[in-house]
């Protein structure tokens, strides 16, 4: 037999009826709409692991001495009057933008209310531009932008958001709610827009891992270079610092906006950095011993760091994953909010508080946090 | 990395499904084919196409600069499914496999012969082979990049397995002409 009839015949073979045409839809709609959550398969056999995981690391703390115990999550907090702003993901339409669902929780009862359509418009309009990930509740004017919380000024008067004109640049928008108009502050090869301090925007630029640090004024558009391209990421801005770190690092970085220094705090292990609450303290999630592998942690402690080498452990990882999980402060509670529904809420008072939404089927599919208490 | 890819790829990385679905949803059925080609059973193509797309949403974070996302994709369905065929239950083959029913010559013999069972003896990597080059018409180089193996390794494997089926399909012209 020739090799031409050899290989006819093995194409025969190999063919296969095409998938079910729904076979698509199905499957990217089954995606967790929070990239970091762990497969439900997975999760099983990491939750044992962590489980023995945390039990070592709490001796091995406790041991050091260097960070105290966590304060138990005795759920003393008031969150009765508190109607939280969510968003989820509508019904998932194969070849339709990404529509999502906002409105309201109330804590009280579990109810969710759907926000109006007028207040809703902002995000249909920006809905999609690079880096966005996210929507969020800006209570001042009562309205949903497409950004993440930070994004937004402390006045609730101005967002900023970044768009790509020409695909290799970007540039990092500032929109008065107020008139409303919107003008570029700085055009760049590559932003990533951290948030306010004041009228003061910060973002960090740079290519692979070796970014710098900027802030632009908002009054005056004046663009200033706080720390050159190095390699290390920033992440986060807090009330009076800027946060970065090296990818799967023991130590942070934190720009004092005050005094423009760089200070690094330290832990005794690898974290990653997941939020900031109001009063500056950082949360990390302290990863196991044996991190990183090739894909993210799957297991670690939540903790809250007040200085350099001072952390308390205020919970288990579980589902609380880095980067994806949403961080809010909100006065003297901090929101965490994560995937299926999971969100959490913490207090020095209380410690860490978990609200248990997941099977809460009046909210929208994968609902998460986009604001403080309304 | 194509410009528009970088920016649908930006969007995904924020969380963006509908982004993720320009990129990576035309992969589904040519994954969905070498997920079948190489395990010979719907569901249990189904299964791998979906664990597939479940690892390359949750790994968008470690695509690097050069990045393409075909041989991308369907390296990892090729992945899952050796891990599949590893684990398996192999022996069970089910009455229901949606082979597509052509009346042409080379299908009837097919048919008339199970060439297929003579494809399910192929080693794994002969087999994953086999469907990314003449099934997906992935290049050589494409069908290396998924193996994850040099371009001579694969015309290495091509070889083998057309060696490996020239007998089997020897006797089958023979029976039916």
């Amino acid at each position: 037999m020739n090799d031409e009839l050899l290989i006819r015949r093995v194409k025969a073979a190999l063919d296969v009826a095409p998938a079910e045409p729904a076979f698509r839809a199905r499957v990217i709609s089954s995606l967790p709409l929070d990239r970091r959550q762990p497969s439900p398969q997975r999760l099983a056999w990491a939750g044992v692991v962590a489980a023995a995981l945390l039990l070592a690391m709490v001796a091995g703390l406790m041991y050091l001495g260097s960070v105290r115990p966590s304060p138990r999550s005795q759920s003393t907090i008031s969150v009765a009057d508190c109607k939280l702003p969510v968003y989820g993901q509508a019904p998932y339409q194969a070849g339709q933008q990404t529509i999502y669902v906002e409105g309201f929780l109330d804590l009280s009862d579990g109810s969710f209310t759907r926000a109006s359509a007028a207040s809703t418009t902002q995000v249909d309009h920006l809905l999609g531009f690079p880096g966005s990930g996210g929507i969020s509740y800006d209570r001042t004017f009562d309205v949903w932008l497409p950004v993440p919380s930070s994004w937004i000024a402390p006045d609730g008067m101005t967002y900023a958001y970044l768009s790509s004109p020409q695909n290799s640049t970007t540039d990092l928008h500032v929109r008065d709610l107020r008139t409303p108009s919107d003008r570029v502050l700085v055009h760049s090869k590559a932003i990533r827009l951290l948030g306010w301090v004041g009228r003061r925007l910060y973002y960090a630029s740079g290519e692979g891992y070796n970014w710098g640090l900027w802030s632009v004024d908002l009054s005056t558009g004046q663009d200033r270079q706080l720390d050159s391209p190095s390699p290390k990421e920033w992440w986060l801005v807090g009330p009076d610092a800027v946060w970065g770190s090296r990818w799967y690092s023991s130590s942070l970085s934190r720009y004092d906006v005050a005094t423009g220094t760089i200070t690094f705090w330290n832990l005794d292990r690898m974290m990653d950095i997941i939020g900031v609450g109001s009063d500056g303290h950082p949360f990390v999630l302290r990863l196991p011993e044996g991190a990183p592998d090739s894909s993210m942690p799957t297991e670690g402690v939540l903790m809250l760091m007040t200085a350099s080498n001072q952390a308390v452990a205020i919970g288990s990882k579980d589902e609380l994953m880095p980067l994806r999980t949403i961080v809010i402060a909100d006065g003297d509670r901090t929101w965490f909010s994560s995937s299926g529904q999971r969100m959490w809420v913490y207090s020095p008072d209380t410690g860490l508080v978990f609200l248990d939404q997941t099977s809460n089927t009046s909210l929208p599919n994968g609902a998460v946090i986009a604001g403080g208490c309304v | 990395m194509l410009e528009d890819d970088a920016i649908f790829m930006e969007r995904a990385r924020a969380g963006d499904r509908g982004a993720f679905d320009i990129l990576v949803g035309p992969m589904i059925e040519p994954g969905y084919r070498l997920a079948f080609g190489m395990l010979h059973d719907r569901e249990a193509a189904e299964d791998a196409v979906q664990e597939a797309t479940f690892r390359a949403w949750m790994r968008l974070d470690n695509v690097r600069p050069g990045w393409s996302v075909r041989p991308w994709f369907l390296g990892i369905v090729a992945n899952q499914c050796r891990s599949t065929r590893r684990a398996r239950w192999w022996s069970v083959v089910k009455l229901a496999d949606p082979w597509r029913t052509i009346n042409s010559p080379e299908d009837q013999v097919v048919r008339g012969a199970d060439l297929r069972c003579a494809l399910r003896r192929l080693p794994t990597d002969r087999l994953e082979a086999l469907v990314l080059h003449y099934y997906l018409d992935l290049t050589l180089e494409e069908a290396a990049s998924v193996a994850g193996v040099p371009v001579g390794t694969i015309k290495s494997r091509i070889y083998r397995a057309l060696e490996q089926l020239r007998p089997d399909l020897e006797e089958i012209s023979e029976v039916f002409g």
